[in-house]
């Protein structure tokens, strides 16, 4: 449906480069990455605000990059939505002379509210209306600009769910734009992570979330146990007296990753391979989980369920055995 | 911070009490029965008349000019804008009896001459009040049209194409409403300026009774003729529309809506 070939925009002070993506006909791919990584750039290029140095745009198998804003098939809905003030939210969506879709408008339930001014609306509100605006256009592809950053955490999480029915239900093609790795994982068929103006990995979210690529990609989706190490066969050498035994060979100096939820914590050791005692030297409580830290000659942390570690009881100071499989140790 | 405000607030009251004082002589030279005189006097009538009437005409004509050149400057980089951008201001900064002169010079020059071919004549005429005004208040009303388009988010214009209008749609139906606030506001100091011009208008279109006659040049020709009380009504009328201008200008920016 939509295909980016080697893309780049140099606007002086910040460049997009070498982007390079093929987004299938119905998929909802997500591009996540922090502040000023250019995500906003990538989706303000493809809905024609810039007009790119080198590369392609393909919507539909029609080339859209020299095309008007207008003549591309997107529906664009920004960060801040951009309701215009001045219109009353039935303006704001008919405004170019688009329809008011009854199915649309009953969809995103903002029947009651088209004769209010945006600023009479919740953030919400302006947001359903916003999505209102950019589907009553029949776009080939929906462009979603961090469309929850400036909601509460409830109404988020009822906003993720609401874009998973209407993608569902209109057989949309999305590119939805966030920094929210929880939000990307929860709605993405594919992330692409960028960074500095260039995709860092593309891929499904367990490829990003298990398997990232680089240390930028690991740090992004919060894995926090990254080291260097030096490959010695089927063991990574971290410091000396401390080897994690892995899946695969490797002979080269390495990155290691494990998953905090991939640190088995456990009463004593079972003869199982990369079993390793140590001092817990910090808990923190985060809701449904605990994050322990725990010293085994390098600093781990481990993520358990609350239940687990109630059960288990143990505190600062306490001596426990870890676990990490073979399989979760992640090298790139 | 008290001793400050204290201070302060001695010299806000004798600040006021200065512009009062200029206000009160005014009206106590001209009187009630003075006032009602000149109110009804012909040449008066002639003059608030002509005043309104060419203010007006050059209001209108300098917002045909401001609005696109504000739009462009506020959108357009280019080299050397800053310096286009002093030229405009030119007749903020010179003194208007200066910035009358050199237009006296050159209409009353070999340029006058060829545009006096094609009936046009700017000299001790009508015209020239209006061209006068004109020139005196057009800097004015673009700055502050160039501020009211810089202040909206040039995103809503994006969105505007994305949502299919025309650039030129996109200027009526999204930038300009955002920005008639400021645009009134010009238009409205703009005016009261131009009801109040004198320097310039006295250059380029001389003072004579009943035919260049606006009030600021009825003042100055009362004066020059020794009636006070005539020029004292006149300035007291002058003093009402300054009031008045202030007040709407006021309401105007404190009325925050779009609609």
């Amino acid at each position: 449906m939509l295909i980016i070939k080697d893309l780049n925009l140099n606007l002086g002070d910040f460049s997009l480069k070498n982007i390079e993506v093929h987004i299938q006909k119905g998929e909802y791919f997500t591009i996540l990455g922090p502040t000023g990584s250019g995500k906003t750039l990538l989706l303000e290029t493809i809905s024609g605000r810039f007009r790119i140095d080198k590369g392609e745009i393909i919507i539909g198998g029609e080339r859209v990059d020299r095309l008007h804003p207008a003549k591309r098939g997107i529906g664009y809905v920004p960060q801040d939505y951009l309701l215009f003030p001045h219109m009353t939210v039935r303006e704001n969506i008919t405004i170019g002379g688009a329809c008011l879709k009854d199915d649309i408008i009953k969809l995103l339930k903002i029947e009651r509210i088209l004769d209010r001014y945006p600023e009479n609306l919740s953030g919400g509100e302006k947001q359903r209306v916003s999505l209102a605006r950019a589907l009553v256009r029949n776009p080939r592809v929906l462009l979603l600009d961090e469309p929850t950053t400036a909601l509460d955490p409830q109404i988020k999480r009822k906003i993720w769910l609401e874009l998973k029915k209407i993608k569902k239900n209109l057989s949309l093609t999305v590119i939805h734009v966030t920094h929210d790795f929880e939000e990307a994982l929860f709605l993405s068929d594919r992330i692409g992570v960028i960074n500095n103006g260039r995709f860092e990995q593309i891929g499904t979210p367990t490829e990003i979330f298990r398997r990232p690529k680089s240390r930028f990609v690991a740090e992004f989706v919060e894995i926090e146990n990254i080291f260097k190490g030096f490959g010695e066969g089927h063991y990574i050498l971290i410091k000396p007296g401390f080897k994690l035994k892995t899946k695969e060979e490797f002979h080269d100096n390495v990155y290691i990753a494990v998953r905090p939820e991939d640190v088995i914590i456990k009463m004593k050791k079972e003869g199982r391979e990369n079993e390793f005692e140590g001092e817990v030297v910090e808990i923190a409580n985060r809701g449904a989980f605990y994050q322990i830290e725990i010293y085994v000659g390098i600093n781990l942390v481990s993520l358990m369920p609350r239940r687990d570690f109630e059960r288990m009881n143990f505190k600062v100071g306490d001596m426990v055995v870890i676990e990490i499989s073979p399989e979760e140790v992640h090298i790139f | 911070m008290k001793k400050i405000n204290a201070i302060s607030f001695v010299f806000l009251i004798l600040f006021i009490l200065i512009i009062l004082s200029g206000v009160i002589s005014l009206f106590s030279k001209t009187g009630l029965q003075g006032l009602k005189e000149t109110l009804v006097s012909y040449e008066f009538i002639f003059a608030v008349k002509f005043s309104i009437a060419t203010s007006l005409i050059s209001l209108l004509l300098s917002l045909i000019f401001s609005i696109p050149i504000a739009y462009f400057l506020s959108r357009v980089n280019f080299p050397l804008k800053q310096f286009v951008e002093s030229i405009i201001d030119i007749p903020i900064f010179l003194p208007p009896l200066i910035t009358g002169l050199s237009f006296l010079i050159l209409f009353g020059g070999s340029f006058g001459k060829i545009i006096e071919r094609f009936g046009i004549s700017f000299l001790f005429s009508p015209l020239g009040v209006i061209f006068a005004q004109f020139i005196i208040i057009t800097p004015y009303i673009e700055r502050s049209a160039e501020i009211a388009f810089f202040k909206v988010n040039k995103r809503y214009e994006f969105m505007g194409k994305i949502m299919g209008l025309s650039d030129f749609d996109v200027f009526r139906r999204i930038v300009f409403p955002l920005s008639k606030k400021g645009i009134l506001t010009g238009a409205i100091v703009g005016w009261s300026r131009a009801m109040g011009e004198f320097g310039a208008t006295l250059m380029i279109a001389g003072a004579t009774r009943l035919r260049t006659e606006t009030l600021p040049i009825s003042v100055y020709l009362s004066v020059s003729s020794g009636d006070i009380k005539f020029a004292a009504g006149a300035g007291v009328l002058m003093v009402i529309v300054a009031v008045l201008t202030l007040f709407i200008v006021r309401g105007v920016i404190k009325e925050n809506a779009y609609h």
